[in-house]
């Protein structure tokens, strides 16, 4: 299913007309050129590009230095500690995230699957954030995050609690600010996928609902022996995107924080494109990507490979 | 791809929640007691999940020393529309820009990249579904691989080729005309599609370039709206390569231009929210229009082939 | 139309393009008119009202020259000009003054040895020159306004603690004991025991500016031909920064900018941008005072936003006209009355009711005429330029993580020789930048 090759030749022509090479290499040499000259060539140029110093106003030529740079990215304790931080921030963003964003998109789907009048009203309501690009999201919720008694969230917790949580600096404090740009993401990305887990639950079978409730299954029960396994597909492609998603992170921790404070919310697009941009260091910046490619890579087999096991039971 | 959102099938009901809720119906009353719970349930949910978009919305009309008040941020009091004209006014000048660059540049990538997009990522599709041609299983398995590559990943080596289209709106719709993901959302759809009245039409001795484009694309409809849409936010909501190719007013798109409205003391909160209105209110619209399609189309880039 | 009137038009449309590709070149250095553009920080509002208003009036004083104005976000000017190749680059542009090193390294700047009138560069202060002075002896900016540290007293606290032979001028600067003394006094009548602000909020790389002097007041420069070691892990260095480590309980952590102004602390190590707010706040009571005294002489910083010529302008000579009317006395006087900003002209300097001397703030202009230059510090010289060096942004970070460390309690020699190896990678990663 998920990003496996399909099948192509499912159904073979009933005629058979030769070859079409020409309309083929036709219609798809734009496609193909524009993904090797502006994806494929890059992806090369990543790998050739971390195998050297070289400056983006290279008054000189680059020097190649073989391994060096990835040596340093990973082992040297001058440069090191700074890139382990921001992988320890995207696994930690990422352990908050998956799991939070997950159950919220779970939850609002059930809640948005029912019978009731006006329920598409209401949806429209959760999606609505989906279609707000990041910047913006980001711009909106340096202000919610506030800090001292002025700041929305601040005047709301304070509010609901009867004073009793006081005013926190959601940015400025280490131990919160990885955690507020995690909730701000929560809030811009469930609505996404609250609609694929919606599509997931309809299409689990009603029989096994009322073959459930035959059984004076509870609803919860039935949410646990039911809706979850049926769901198991969809949530781990859910689950996957979502943790290559917090690798990304890349936007709101730009507009918000410049990865502090104390590199608190520093991240590994972060490092790379800062190494790169701010420090002109093209080498660096090119090497942190292609360990970054490495890990995406890492993901999506261990998600394939839970997904082949699940197809061998079935 | 038959997924149905209109019509839930799945009639389990929440916990039945604590809340209060007024039961006015007299026939059933546990039933309607168990419905106004999920409705407060509902309610609560939904206002807490638009606070942050009412919050935005309120303060854009409001004083700039009246956006950051608590919650006193919420009161409509001390409504206008200055903030907007602000906004409009503050970019005065080809050495600030103006505010009609910033939309024009979002607006020409988010139509390349979502026309062009449609054009040669549909066209490969096919020919990857349904021509029989040599190389096809290589491009084939290109295109899977790089379905996986985030443009983060290449980010930064294209940064350094692209440089000296810096400035430009060449640079910052180029890279994302052509989409592995798109090709293989028509793919899957072009696959799943009957071939016999294709293959009638070639019997017909109609060539592929006519099947394509008379038969497949009118057959098409969902695929094309999916991948207008997605590609559409994408575009739309583009920002860490323009943060390292764009730095003239001239060409910066709007949410690189929020990034620096806001990084620039002293801090205008009217007017960055009147601002954001802006620039999602075309986006909104457009959602609110074609919101089946929107959701659908998010649902369908699960990949359920 | 018909086909002649359309033919017409066509010509006519030709001929002006073709006259002004015509037009456009006018030599190496241009003919001192035409079209430059011009690029600026987009910082503060009020200096962008600034910047817009002299672009105005440099339009509107002549008419052979259109300055046209682009103004570039400050947060991330710095890549801006990094990334933009030198041919598409500007006639004229603003940078961060301790950025020259990497622009001239890159070939993206132009020397105005004899591009810009000799009395406007003999009218800059000796800082200025100093600082748009390349390794190759040529001069590539000039600037409106300079910077300086010093501490602010407040008068009555240091009296209270027993304080009274408070230093004025770069003669009598403390030395290091009677400076701690001073702190320890402060801190003594105290509630909270605090008697120094630092500026420990700014964070980042406010000690390559602020904390640079300690290293100087040491003896040693940053950097020594190309090698940081031997230099920024001097033992005397050592010994300064423990030293100024062990202050740290005096040191009040400023996080609501109040300490000073609030009378929690009486002492304030900051640069000169803090006065208004300390005026206002304290009136007679602020004393302006010289940085302590490591043991070579009291030392100070100094730089601000310069301005150059990009080396592939066509219209450098135009380009010129542009930096000397805006270096006139008039330009300097309304941006230092907007930022308050040492004027970087001696005749502006004179007609400065702050900085001139007997002002307020003349301790600033004194120690800024007796600028260090490239050299290494000597007692006799005062501020210290950021190291003029394509280097600059690795010892600038390097230096001042390894000072956060030192301050935070780490152990000085180990941390300064970890800066030291990576100062010394980046030249050696470079060539030594030769």
């Amino acid at each position: 299913m998920v990003l496996s090759a399909p099948t192509n030749q499912r159904r073979r022509p009933a005629v058979r007309f030769g070859y079409d090479n020409a309309a083929g290499v036709l219609f798809s040499l734009p496609a193909v050129l524009l993904l090797i000259g502006f994806v494929v060539v890059p992806f090369i140029m990543a790998f050739v590009l971390s195998m050297q110093i070289v400056r983006l106003d290279a008054a000189r030529p680059p020097i190649w230095v073989g391994l060096e740079q990835y040596r340093r990215i990973l082992f040297d304790p001058d440069f090191s500690p700074i890139f382990w931080r921001s992988l320890l921030n995207n696994l930690t963003f990422a352990l908050i995230v998956v799991p939070v964003q997950t159950a919220l998109a779970v939850a609002l789907a059930v809640l948005l699957n029912q019978k009731l009048r006006g329920i598409a009203f209401f949806r429209t309501f959760f999606f609505l954030p989906v279609v707000f690009p990041m910047a913006l999201v980001a711009v909106v919720w340096t202000l919610i995050f506030s800090r001292d008694s002025l700041g929305l969230l601040n005047g709301f917790l304070s509010w609901i609690s009867f004073g009793a949580i006081p005013p926190q600096d959601w940015l400025g404090n280490p131990a919160l600010a990885l955690i507020s740009i995690a909730i701000m993401s929560i809030w811009a990305g469930v609505g996404f996928q609250m609609v694929i887990v919606l599509a997931g639950l309809q299409e689990i079978p009603p029989e096994l609902y009322e073959a459930a409730s035959i059984d004076k299954a509870s609803k919860w029960q039935q949410f646990l022996h039911v809706t979850l396994p049926g769901l198991r597909n969809t949530l781990v492609f859910v689950i996957m995107i979502t943790t290559i998603f917090s690798l990304r992170l890349f936007d709101q921790v730009y507009i918000m924080t410049s990865g502090g404070p104390d590199d608190s919310t520093t991240t590994v697009m972060y490092q790379a494109v800062t190494s790169a941009f701010v420090e002109n260091n093209v080498g660096r910046g090119s090497a942190m990507t292609v360990i970054f490619v490495l890990i995406i890579i890492a993901i999506t087999l261990i998600q394939r490979r839970i997904l082949r096991q699940d197809t061998q039971i079935s | 791809m038959s997924t149905s959102l209109r019509e839930p099938t799945l009639t389990g009901s929440l916990p039945a929640s604590t809340a209060s809720a007024d039961g006015h119906s007299r026939r059933k009353p546990r039933r309607a007691l168990t419905t106004g719970a999920k409705y407060a349930v509902l309610v609560t949910v939904t206002a807490l999940f638009f606070a942050p978009i009412a919050y935005m919305l309120i303060g854009s009309f409001k004083p700039s020393d009246e956006v950051l008040d608590g919650l006193g941020g919420f009161l409509p009091v001390d409504l206008s529309f200055d903030n907007y004209l602000g906004v409009i006014t503050r970019f005065d000048s080809p050495a600030t820009g103006y505010f009609a660059n910033f939309y024009l540049t979002s607006a020409i990538v988010a139509v390349v990249v979502v026309g062009g997009g449609l054009v040669v990522n549909s066209m490969a599709a096919y020919a990857l579904a349904r021509l029989r041609w040599r190389g096809r299983n290589s491009v084939l398995m290109l295109v899977i691989i790089l379905v996986i590559l985030p443009f983060e990943a290449i980010a930064v080596p294209l940064y350094y080729l692209m440089n000296d289209y810096r400035n430009t709106y060449f640079v910052q719709f180029i890279p994302f005309v052509a989409s592995a993901f798109s090709i293989f959302l028509f793919y899957t759809f072009f696959i799943g599609l009957p071939a016999e009245i294709q293959e009638s039409a070639r019997l017909d001795g109609a060539g592929p370039w006519r099947v394509f484009w008379q038969i497949v694309v009118p057959m098409s409809k969902p695929v094309f709206a999916s991948v207008t849409i997605l590609s559409f936010l994408a575009a739309w909501s583009s920002f860490l390569f323009p943060v390292m190719m764009i730095d003239q007013p001239q060409y910066r798109p709007l949410p690189l231009e929020i990034a620096v409205f806001k990084a620039q003391p002293p801090t205008d909160w009217g007017q960055i929210f009147a601002f954001g209105v802006l620039l999602v209110i075309p986006v909104v619209i457009v959602f609110l229009l074609f919101q089946r399609w929107f959701i659908q189309s998010v649902a369908s880039s699960a990949m359920k082939g | 139309m018909n086909f002649w009137g359309a033919a017409a038009a066509v010509t006519a449309v030709a001929v002006t393009l073709s006259g002004c590709a015509a037009g456009s070149s006018g030599g190496a250095s241009g003919d001192g008119t035409g079209t430059i553009t011009v690029w600026a920080q987009e910082g503060q509002a009020g200096e962008v009202q600034a910047a817009k208003d002299e672009v105005a009036a440099f339009n509107d004083s002549q008419s052979d020259v259109v300055a046209e104005l682009t103004l570039i976000p400050q947060a991330s000017y710095g890549q801006t000009l990094a990334s933009t190749k030198a041919d598409a680059l500007p006639d004229v542009f603003e940078f961060d003054g301790e950025t020259l090193g990497s622009l001239v390294y890159a070939n993206k700047l132009m020397p105005l040895d004899g591009l810009v009138d000799e009395a406007v560069v003999d009218n800059q202060l000796p800082s200025i020159v100093a600082e748009g002075t390349y390794v190759d002896g040529s001069l590539y900016s000039v600037s409106q306004y300079d910077s300086g540290l010093a501490l602010y007293g407040n008068r009555s606290m240091l009296e209270a603690a027993g304080i009274t032979d408070t230093p004025t001028t770069v003669d009598d600067a403390w030395t290091v004991d009677e400076f701690e003394d001073a702190v320890v006094a402060l801190g003594a009548k105290s509630p909270e025991g605090k008697g120094l602000d630092i500026k420990e909020q700014y964070q980042g790389t406010w000690p390559g500016y602020a904390f640079t002097p300690v290293v100087a007041s040491a003896g040693q420069p940053l950097v020594k031909d190309g090698s940081a070691d031997g230099a920024l892990n001097d033992p005397a260095v050592v010994d300064a920064l423990s030293r100024f480590a062990t202050w740290r309980e005096y040191v009040d952590p400023n996080a609501d900018d109040k300490a000073f102004t609030g009378g929690r602390v009486g002492l304030s190590w900051v640069g000169h941008w803090t006065y208004n707010d300390y005026a206002a706040a304290l009136g007679d009571d602020l004393v302006v005072i010289p940085l302590p005294d490591f043991g070579n002489g009291t030392k100070s910083g100094q730089g601000s936003h310069s301005w150059g010529i990009g080396s592939k302008s066509e219209r450098s000579a135009s380009a010129a006209k542009f930096l000397e009317f805006i270096m006139s006395d008039d330009s300097i006087g309304d941006i230092t009355a907007a930022n308050g900003a040492v004027p970087a002209t001696q005749t502006a300097i004179a007609a400065s009711e702050l900085y001139a001397p007997g002002g307020p703030l003349a301790l600033y202009t004194d120690q800024l005429a007796l600028t260090c230059g490239a050299d290494d510090p000597t007692p006799d010289c005062v501020t210290v330029p950021r190291t003029i060096s394509p280097a600059w942004p690795v010892i600038n970070s390097a230096f001042s993580e390894a000072f956060w460390a030192i301050y935070g309690g780490a152990d000085a020699q180990e941390e300064l020789d970890k800066a030291v190896k990576t100062i010394d990678q980046d030249y050696e990663d470079n060539a030594g930048y030769e």
